[in-house]
């Protein structure tokens, strides 16, 4: 082959030339090219250089001398395959969603009874459009958050709640919007907001004094709304954190949280103390106060997410902080327990045969019924049966899935990210899913505004069946990007840049139709900080702390 | 190892078969270890974990393994995921600056995909201070390291790097070129400056 190479396709294949892994015929042509061209073998010996620094690097790589122990731990750790074959079995009582057949039938039979609520029809999802001259607004916006270089904590995980309706009794008034306020102690991190009413709720997360790497150990927080104000209340477990709060009413609730332990105490030079989260815990609200309960049945957790459906009846998410560092996670490192009679106890997770995947999210409203989302999947228990569905029923080749909300057991919404490549590479956009009951439908989310590829993670709510909120934190890798609101009504999606200064958002849970509250991160000049927000007469704002 | 006895490996760690792991384990961990020893910022506790799950992955998905891939691409790519989900949770810490990517780099404003356009007669200063580009290069963001480490301390082609990190090969070659640009620019290497040195 004698077709000489012009610079630009010299160009394209030095640093395969430098490396050396250029086929015979490539190197020839760079080769013939660069005897005739001063400023690529310029290029080339850019190249040179970096492949030569590289190199370098690699010499102060200490030497591996921990291999054999390496591989020890490691057969130690492997599942044998005894537990995988078991597991297979169960699958006997998997059923697979597929929307042209007809739906299997639980065991009892027991089809959704709500009525369908009416909708309007969703419109097949058109191809994102990304306003061209927003472009390097967005991108100045990120690189600005960037350099803030707050980092998100222990906010990546967070997700929405389903949306909570008001309890049967006569629903009290809101506070008037001047009258709220929130006492948020110093290095607060709030995780998650649970309400009895639009005048009373309760919210969890702890306090970590000097940051989470300072020698302080964390201590949980309980805030308590009452009298229109947000309060800490008395009583903190020190070397704990509470992950997530679920009330069933004003006189009954649960919490889930993790005691700490520092798995750093002495942090030599440039590293940190790390306070991990080691046995997991309970606190049941009754009688007006809160008590520990233990959970036997999981004792170890990374994370937990908690959805109460009555005091009777209700869920526990437990991410046991094993084996979770890639795609393949194995369904062993997740926990489900199920809240009945008194007692939690574990539910299999046999929906899946044999990959694995990251939940974020759970919700429930009926007893004995719950929907797990996460990476890829979003799957459904009733009474014993768990149905699946995946990307491809949702129309994405690669769905993340972070929130879910449900008005009814007919009108689920789950909310998260979908992978797509343009012309500049591999993106993420925003993703909404809705269940009615019968098949799944991705919603057409409009013009997004500016640029918002790169979502880290979304949390959507339910004001009502026609009347939905999407969060979407954007990127900013290692810290908070701006958050975008969406809001559909009857059908429609438009969006709106969160209120000022709001990093991302966490949980939001609506009272009413019109009024709402939300956790979320706020950039401040030091960093994040914790936020308590107010949703009423279409308008979302910080609640002014004291 | 000879390329048919990997892949003859994968197969029997897909049946179970422990010994067969353990061999995949000691030939790649060397390689899997640099690879991720610069994607975790030197942490040798969170290298060791990482290489752990990475094989606890082979263990799980050996079945799945396609044989069009070469077993190391494969492994990598196992290994590019480990490692992602590794750095987002240590990113939740501040310290860990240095794995922190300041920016949507691909998305530079006017920029093009493959723009070797900026022009750096000043190479020849460039060139000679490998000081400066040793720094240079810890500043590079993880992913633009990453595609400089595949192509050039791991030997893969454009299309086996496309592969582990799963984007098109038109990326890995942004990628490339943005991190070119990005090292020169740290080095102050502009055509301006090098008319004022031409003048003085």
């Amino acid at each position: 082959m004698t077709h000489d190479l012009t610079c630009a396709a010299c160009r394209e294949l030095l640093p395969w030339h430098i490396a050396g892994t250029l086929s015979p015929e490539e190197r020839a042509a760079v080769e013939r090219h660069l005897a005739t061209c001063a400023e690529c073998r310029r290029e080339a010996a850019l190249w040179e250089s970096i492949g030569a620094t590289l190199a370098d690097k690699e010499s102060h790589i200490p030497p591996d001398t921990g291999a054999g122990d390496a591989w020890l731990a490691l057969r130690d750790r492997l599942p044998r395959q005894s537990a995988v074959i078991a597991s297979e079995n169960r699958k006997a009582r998997l059923v697979d969603f597929d929307a042209d057949a007809p739906r299997t039938t639980s065991r009892q039979g027991a089809a959704p009874t709500a009525t369908r609520p009416q909708r309007q029809q969703r419109q097949p999802q058109a191809p994102l459009r990304r306003p061209a001259l927003a472009i390097p607004a967005a991108v100045l916006i990120i690189a600005l958050l960037a350099a803030l270089f707050g980092f998100f904590g222990a906010k990546l995980r967070h997700s929405g709640a389903p949306a909570t309706s008001p309890t049967s009794t006569p629903t009290p008034t809101a506070c008037a919007p001047g009258a709220l306020s929130a006492t948020l102690p110093a290095d607060t991190i709030i995780q998650d907001i649970s309400m009895t009413s639009p005048r009373s709720g309760w919210a969890v997360g702890w306090t970590e004094v000097g940051g989470p790497q300072s020698a302080n150990a964390p201590r949980t927080l309980l805030m308590r709304f009452q009298h229109c104000q947000w309060q800490p209340v008395a009583g903190s477990i020190p070397s704990a954190r509470l992950m997530s709060v679920s009330m069933t009413s004003a006189t009954d609730g649960w919490a889930v949280g993790a005691s700490v332990v520092d798995d750093n105490p002495s942090p030599a030079p440039g590293s940190t103390h790390e306070w991990a989260s080691k046995t997991l815990f309970a606190l049941h609200y009754a009688d007006g106060q809160w008590d520990r309960v233990s959970i036997p049945a999981a004792p170890t957790g990374f994370g937990a997410k908690l959805r109460m459906t009555s005091s009777g009846d209700g869920w526990m998410l437990i991410d046991n902080g094993k084996s979770h560092t890639t795609p393949y996670i194995s369904k062993y490192a997740y926990t489900l327990l199920h809240y009945q009679s008194g007692a939690w106890t574990p539910v299999p997770l046999t929906f899946d045969a044999s990959g694995s995947y990251i939940f974020w999210d759970i919700a429930a409203m009926t007893p004995d019924d719950c929907w797990i989302i996460g990476y890829g999947v979003v799957a459904h228990y009733h009474q014993g049966v768990w149905t699946k569905w995946s990307d491809p029923q949702f129309g994405v080749t690669y769905a993340g899935l972070y929130s879910i909300t449900m008005t009814g057991p007919n009108d689920v919404w789950v909310s998260g990210t979908y992978s797509y490549r343009d012309a500049n590479g591999d993106e993420t956009g925003p993703l909404v899913v809705h269940y009615d009951g019968a098949k799944w439908t991705r919603e057409n989310m409009g013009s997004a505004p500016g640029q918002l590829n790169g979502i880290m993670s979304t949390t959507i709510a339910a004001q009502s069946p026609n009347d939905v909120w999407m969060f979407a934190n954007a990127f900013a890798f290692g810290g908070g990007g701006p958050a975008y609101v969406a809001h559909e009504r009857n059908g429609a999606w438009t969006w709106a840049q969160a209120p000022a200064n709001l990093a991302s958002i966490g949980t939001v849970v609506f009272v009413s139709s019109t009024e709402g509250f939300a956790t979320g991160l706020i950039s401040a000049p030091t960093g994040e900080a914790s936020v308590l927000l107010h949703y009423s007469n279409g308008v979302w704002s910080a609640i002014p702390t004291t | 190892m000879h390329v048919l006895d990997e892949r003859l490996l994968v197969a029997q760690v897909a049946s179970g078969d422990e010994e067969a792991l353990r061999q995949l384990y000691l030939a790649y961990r060397p390689r899997l270890r640099r690879y991720l020893w610069h994607q975790l910022g030197g942490d040798t506790a969170s290298v060791e974990e990482a290489l752990q799950d990475v094989f606890l992955a082979v263990w799980r998905t050996a079945g799945g393994y396609r044989a069009e891939a070469r077993v190391s691409t494969w492994l990598y790519q196992i290994a590019h995921y480990t490692a992602l989900s590794a750095r987002r949770r240590l990113a939740r810490h501040a310290e860990n600056l240095q794995l922190v990517a300041f920016a949507d780099d691909d998305m530079e404003p006017g920029g093009t995909n493959v723009a070797y356009d900026v022009a750096y007669d000043a190479c020849d200063d460039v060139v000679l201070n490998r000081l400066a580009l040793d720094d240079a290069l810890d500043r590079l963001s993880p992913k633009h390291r990453e595609a400089l480490a595949l192509v050039f301390q791991h030997g893969f082609s454009l299309d086996e790097a496309a592969q582990i990190l799963d984007v098109p090969a038109g990326t890995v070659k942004s990628r490339l070129s943005y991190a070119r640009k990005a090292l020169l620019r740290e080095l102050g290497a502009a055509p301006t400056e090098k008319e004022a040195r031409h003048d003085a």
